[in-house]
């Protein structure tokens, strides 16, 4: 999609203008925070107890729920992508409705399913188990906001591939299964990996459904947003330092899911 | 008989019957929209009828009976053992090429050394055999229509479907696929939906002609080109088709236009009974036009009125309702003030065929 250098562009000046001022409304507030870090202090704050407590148990949470995204988001995506059935339409809106949700409405919904009072939070409550305000708790908070991410990119690119290699893969003799395995999952694979990493991004960066759902206990439910957000108040440096930490591996994570997410091509041939 | 098939369609008003023999390749022709690709989908259990019934060497494909009177059956196309090839080759793009050939005996639990040796033999038969290694997205359209002929083989299907396989083909590479369909094709049963004369000729022992959703006719290519029983048989075929009834000595087509069968035509339907549906099939090169009736007694004439003039490379093809003929650029010129009005078309009495409508017995089964 890159125009070629010399070939009519067509876009106006005056968008141009508009364009530059909307980069810089979202590089000025990175360049103010990395402006405001106190480099000297810096690794000191990165590795205190409480925030290696609280990266290490945004990582452990995000992972599973990025996990939770991919068991249940691939089929999610193949039955809507796939199937037709009365209400399918408004069935994909409910379940995309997370995007939109405030998180805090999210959290307050996962209270009165799982917690202790809650519409499944009583039967688990009966069997010992205990989720509200747990890392459980996070997990679930992380993958509820994150999974529509996983659904809508993989069903657009199950859309995209159709189904006339499955229909192929069908009249060879292979199985519904088996032309999932070999030839869908396969073929839409960039758009599960692009997903599961736009989701990991999304269930690190979670923060109303954790704080309402979850709380905030050190080690167990304090994830890294929600340390920064209690720092802030006590000591800025720190919030500072760890929200570029946040920033850092957000860049990672958008360069990562650039190059998975490019389309379908195998020029290496690694898999034979 | 290994494979026999009824079927209905009301949504696309389609009614079929047909059955192929061991080892037999049936070609089916038809307009666009006759229901061609339809029967495929059938067969090959990618699309349900309405009601219908398939059987392949004993086996039930599926069975919708129009009312409930039994039990419905419907068999998924990983369970009906018929291989598609379509027009494109549709190899998997983040397969090899021996991995795609190898594709169909491993989903039947072949393991994976074994399915490999089956793909090479495959490869060898389509002349592949080099292009094992390659990625799909490496090669020709005809390399990779040659790959997706071998992939379907090596399932080994008790019926192979072809949906004009040579259709997206370079013309310089189609005659070589066409090559090794005829050999790949000799004793398969296959069913192979095309548009084209010389790919029934060439690959099938029995052509089916569909229009409207309706088998208007079949029976060996020769039968078929050579005394077409449907106008579209005779467009594929380059022949004028004139129909009607027989009376006394002539074929009348309608109300104005009757041709004498008693001067040195020849065709089995010159011995037709008084009153049998009759039809004359004339090259339109052999026909020629004038504004005045030709004198010369060996000529049949048919007054028609000329519709247009269509060019088509180094001649022009001369258009009324009944015939056309093929005239040169200069005379196809000094007909053009002409077109609306009648004019009469000739030709030799020996240069046509007359032969009876209905074609009177169905090919040996």
């Amino acid at each position: 999609m890159r125009p070629v250098s010399g070939s009519y562009s067509g876009v106006p000046r005056w968008v141009i203008a508009l364009a530059a001022v909307g980069a810089a409304f979202v590089l000025l507030p990175l360049a103010a925070m990395v402006l405001r870090v106190n480099w000297a202090e810096f690794v000191p704050l990165v590795t205190s107890e409480s925030s290696v407590a609280a990266l290490l148990l945004s990582l452990r949470t995000s992972l599973a729920a990025t996990a939770l995204c991919v068991v249940f988001g691939v089929p999610m995506a193949l039955v809507l992508a796939r199937t037709d059935f009365w209400g399918q339409k408004i069935l994909r809106s409910l379940v995309l409705l997370p995007l939109v949700l405030p998180p805090v409405v999210g959290g307050i919904a996962l209270l009165y399913t799982f917690g202790r009072r809650g519409l499944l939070g009583q039967t688990f409550g009966l069997l010992g188990i205990e989720i509200a305000f747990s890392t459980t708790a996070v997990v679930i908070a992380q993958t509820f906001v994150a999974l529509p991410f996983l659904v809508l990119s993989l069903e657009g690119a199950l859309r995209t591939v159709g189904t006339r290699y499955e229909a192929i893969g069908a009249t060879l003799g292979a199985s519904p299964t088996t032309v999932l395995r070999r030839i869908t999952l396969p073929l839409v694979l960039p758009a599960v990996l692009s997903g599961a990493v736009l989701s990991f991004a999304r269930a690190l960066g979670e923060f109303g459904a954790t704080l309402t759902f979850a709380g905030s206990l050190q080690g167990t439910t304090r994830t890294l947003p929600l340390e920064i957000y209690l720092q802030r108040e006590t000591d800025p440096d720190t919030a500072v330092a760890l929200s570029l930490l946040l920033v850092v591996v957000a860049i990672v994570i958008v360069t990562l899911a650039h190059r998975t997410g490019a389309p379908f091509r195998r020029t290496t041939g690694a898999d034979s | 008989m290994t494979f026999t098939l009824d079927l209905h369609v009301a949504e696309r008003d389609v009614t079929l019957h047909l059955e192929v023999a061991a080892g037999e390749t049936v070609a089916v022709l038809g307009p666009n929209g006759a229901g061609k690709s339809t029967l495929l989908g059938v067969i090959a259990g990618l699309v349900r009828p309405d009601s219908g019934r398939a059987e392949l060497n004993g086996t039930v494909l599926f069975d919708l009976p129009a009312t409930g009177d039994r039990r419905s059956v419907w068999r998924p196309p990983h369970q009906r053992s018929v291989s598609l090839l379509a027009q494109d080759a549709l190899l998997f793009p983040h397969l090899s090429v021996l991995e795609n050939v190898a594709f169909g005996p491993r989903g039947a639990g072949v393991p994976a050394s074994q399915a490999r040796e089956t793909a090479t033999g495959w490869l060898r038969e389509v002349d592949a055999e080099g292009l094992a290694g390659r990625r799909p997205a490496e090669l020709s359209g005809g390399q990779a229509q040659r790959i997706a002929v071998a992939r379907a083989l090596a399932s080994d299907p008790g019926l192979l479907l072809l949906d004009e396989p040579l259709a997206a083909l370079d013309i310089a590479v189609a005659p070589a696929v066409r090559r090794m369909l005829r050999r790949v094709l000799a004793d398969r049963s296959a069913v192979i939906v095309t548009h084209d004369v010389l790919d029934a000729y060439t690959l099938a022992d029995r052509v089916v002609i569909i229009e409207n959703g309706r088998i208007v006719d079949e029976g060996t290519p020769a039968e078929v080109f050579d005394r077409p029983r449907s106008a579209f048989a005779a467009g594929l075929a380059g022949l004028n088709l004139i129909t009607g009834t027989r009376r006394g000595n002539t074929l009348v087509a309608d109300a104005f236009t009757s041709i004498g069968i008693d001067g040195g035509l020849h065709g089995s339907g010159i011995d037709a009974a008084e009153g049998a549906p009759l039809s004359l099939a004339v090259r339109p090169a052999a026909v020629s036009v004038s504004a005045d009736r030709p004198t010369d007694p060996t000529l049949i004439n048919v007054r028609a009125e000329l519709i247009d003039l269509e060019p088509r490379g180094d001649f022009v093809r001369v258009r009324s309702l009944l015939l056309s003929a093929d005239v040169s650029p200069k005379q196809a010129a000094e007909l053009d003030p002409a077109v609306g009005s009648p004019v009469w078309f000739s030709f030799p009495s020996t240069a046509a065929t007359v032969f009876p409508s209905v074609r009177s017995t169905r090919l040996s089964s």
